[in-house]
């Protein structure tokens, strides 16, 4: 098959990157989690003692416990805003792509830039705290980062402003996947607005949204170090501390590399379960 | 497309003006600021009718801060990291696009996995790799690093071109004596080179926002990305502003650019991929 000899021969490139590069660490980290090791030495083989010491671990628990609670607060969210954005997008108004450029641009300007901007509106004497003085919310500067709920409402709503315009773009290319057909039908039914939406909107969107929110789980449980760390460091007291912040912390400032490692690996046994259990169920109610 | 009409105009408007104001207030905070005449200032309640285009602060970030060698710095990794994660993605969409072979789909997993893979599980093994290899504190090593998780990204895209080519044209250059590895160079790409580039600068976004990897990787100062450069000013009790919003909108004009003029591509790239099914 020499045809196929080239298709094999194509992968070679890529995969010995991965290889070397992903799979070979993934192992590593595998590995590593069962040993004692830290930033100097590769310590010796314990077994899961990493994993029971985590499981027991307050610290540890606490940041599952502040991950769960960052990760489906900001994906209902993200959801809720998305679904939002997407619907006013849909309508052809005027000024329609001036506002659609506008609204992308939380998620278009670079991380780094929007942290700082929400910095400076969150000092204790700066714009956010005036508004919500002067709109009569609360009375006195709220302490957005010395008091726990505060800064988890923080990087939620700095989440959720910084990536509702990718949702609300994914939800909204669903929204025009659906058949102009079936509202045409709803309302010849006697359908009102609301019922519309209820009855052919959301079902319409049911294949988008359920792979959507998958996404949105897997990555906002995984990958969102960039964007709690660099508002809170990991929060007042560990008030934010999420898995990967954890992690980074028990890895790069207390050095016991072998300990984060398994951190690490039940973060991934986490995610795993989640997905296979997910898809299942969404497999399930499909079939049904 | 619906439209509307009356009291219903009225509330949508309203709400449209509510959406695009939560989303962009933000960042005309951030641009009125970067424009406040007096740097060392900082007022209660925040002056935010810009008095008049000042760009003092602008000079002070470029010149005073070693703003500009972190922006190449930046741009090194983000290059690296496009083109590496474009050229290694071309061959395995290529791959999957034109070829059925036995394995393809585990290994079509595999790299996707790469797009959901936790990056702090990685960064412990990698950190200790890159220090065996000599590249840790090195762009390269960054580079590299974000190219995992970037490869996956390019793969698919250019994959869902490669698809849409039709194959006619390759097999007739095949006829004329083409080899397969010169079709791919000479015919898929140029034809593909709107999704190409829509891979391109996607990566290049996606190098450009970097923080984990150089944060972990790179501690000369000298060899800062600009993310770590601003995220710099806020450990310290840092309360000049202007210059720090100036540095994070300069810091932001690439990637306004990129979306200026690819702004279709880029939403294209992203929906397709979430309506694939």
């Amino acid at each position: 098959m020499r045809k196929n000899i080239f298709a094999y021969l194509l992968l070679i490139p890529p995969m010995g990157f991965l290889s070397v590069w992903y799979l070979v660490p993934f192992i590593q980290n595998t590995i590593l989690s069962f040993r004692s090791a830290d930033i100097a030495q590769k310590g010796v083989f314990i077994g899961l003692a990493n994993y029971h010491r985590a499981l027991i671990d307050p610290r540890v628990l606490n940041s599952l416990v502040v991950t769960i609670v960052y990760t489906l607060a900001t994906i209902g969210g993200l959801v809720v805003a998305g679904l939002l954005i997407a619907l006013v997008i849909d309508v052809n108004f005027r000024g329609r792509t001036i506002i659609r450029g506008l609204i992308i641009l939380p998620w278009m300007i670079p991380l780094i830039s929007s942290v700082l901007v929400w910095h400076w509106a969150t000092m204790r004497y700066g714009i956010a705290n005036y508004i919500l003085i002067q709109s009569g919310l609360v009375t006195e500067p709220v302490g957005w980062y010395s008091i726990a709920s505060r800064a988890m409402l923080l990087v939620i709503s700095f989440t959720i402003w910084k990536f509702c315009p990718m949702v609300a773009l994914i939800i909204l290319a669903g929204l025009q996947s659906i058949p102009r057909l079936l509202y045409e039908a709803a309302k010849v039914d006697g359908a009102n607005r609301l019922q519309q939406f209820w009855h052919v909107t959301l079902p319409g969107l049911r294949s988008v949204g359920s792979v959507l929110i998958l996404l949105l789980f897997v990555w906002t449980f995984s990958r969102s170090f960039p964007h709690v760390y660099l508002l809170t460091e990991g929060g007042p007291v560990r008030a934010t501390d999420i898995m990967s912040i954890n992690i980074y912390f028990t890895a790069f400032r207390k050095y016991q590399m072998g300990y984060a490692a398994a951190i690490g690996m039940i973060v991934m046994l986490i995610l795993t379960a989640v997905s296979l259990l997910y898809t299942y169920w969404q497999k399930r109610i499909t079939l049904r | 497309m619906k439209t509307l009409k009356g009291i219903d105009s009225l509330l949508f408007y309203s709400l449209v003006i509510l959406l695009t104001s939560l989303a962009i207030l933000p960042i005309y905070w951030m641009v009125v600021t970067s424009l406040q005449k007096e740097v060392t200032i900082f007022t209660y309640p925040p002056k935010l009718i810009p008095s008049g285009p000042n760009l003092q602060a602008y000079v002070d970030i470029l010149f005073e801060h070693p703003l500009l060698q972190w922006l190449k710095n930046s741009l090194i990794i983000s290059l690296g990291t496009a083109f590496f994660s474009v050229g290694l993605g071309m061959f395995a969409g290529y791959s999957f696009s034109r070829f059925r072979y036995k394995g393809r789909n585990m290994i079509a997993l595999l790299i996707l996995t790469t797009q959901a893979f936790p990056t702090t599980v990685l960064v412990i093994p990698l950190f200790i790799l890159m220090k065996n290899t000599h590249l840790i504190n090195t762009l390269a090593g960054v580079v590299i690093a974000t190219s995992i998780f970037n490869i996956g990204l390019c793969t698919w895209i250019l994959k869902g071109f490669f698809d849409s080519l039709p194959i006619d044209i390759e097999d007739a250059a095949r006829i004329d004596g083409c080899s397969r590895i010169g079709i791919l160079y000479r015919i898929v790409l140029p034809l593909c080179l709107p999704g190409t580039i829509t891979a391109f600068l996607m990566s290049f976004l996606n190098g450009w926002s970097e923080f984990l990897f150089s944060y972990t990787f790179i501690q000369d100062t000298s060899k800062w990305t600009a993310t770590l450069g601003l995220y710099s000013f806020i450990g310290m009790n840092y309360t000049l502003w202007a210059p720090i919003m100036a540095g994070a909108i300069v810091f932001a004009i690439p990637c306004l650019m990129v979306f200026l003029f690819a702004q279709k591509k880029i939403v294209h790239g992203i929906t397709m991929g979430a309506i694939k099914g």
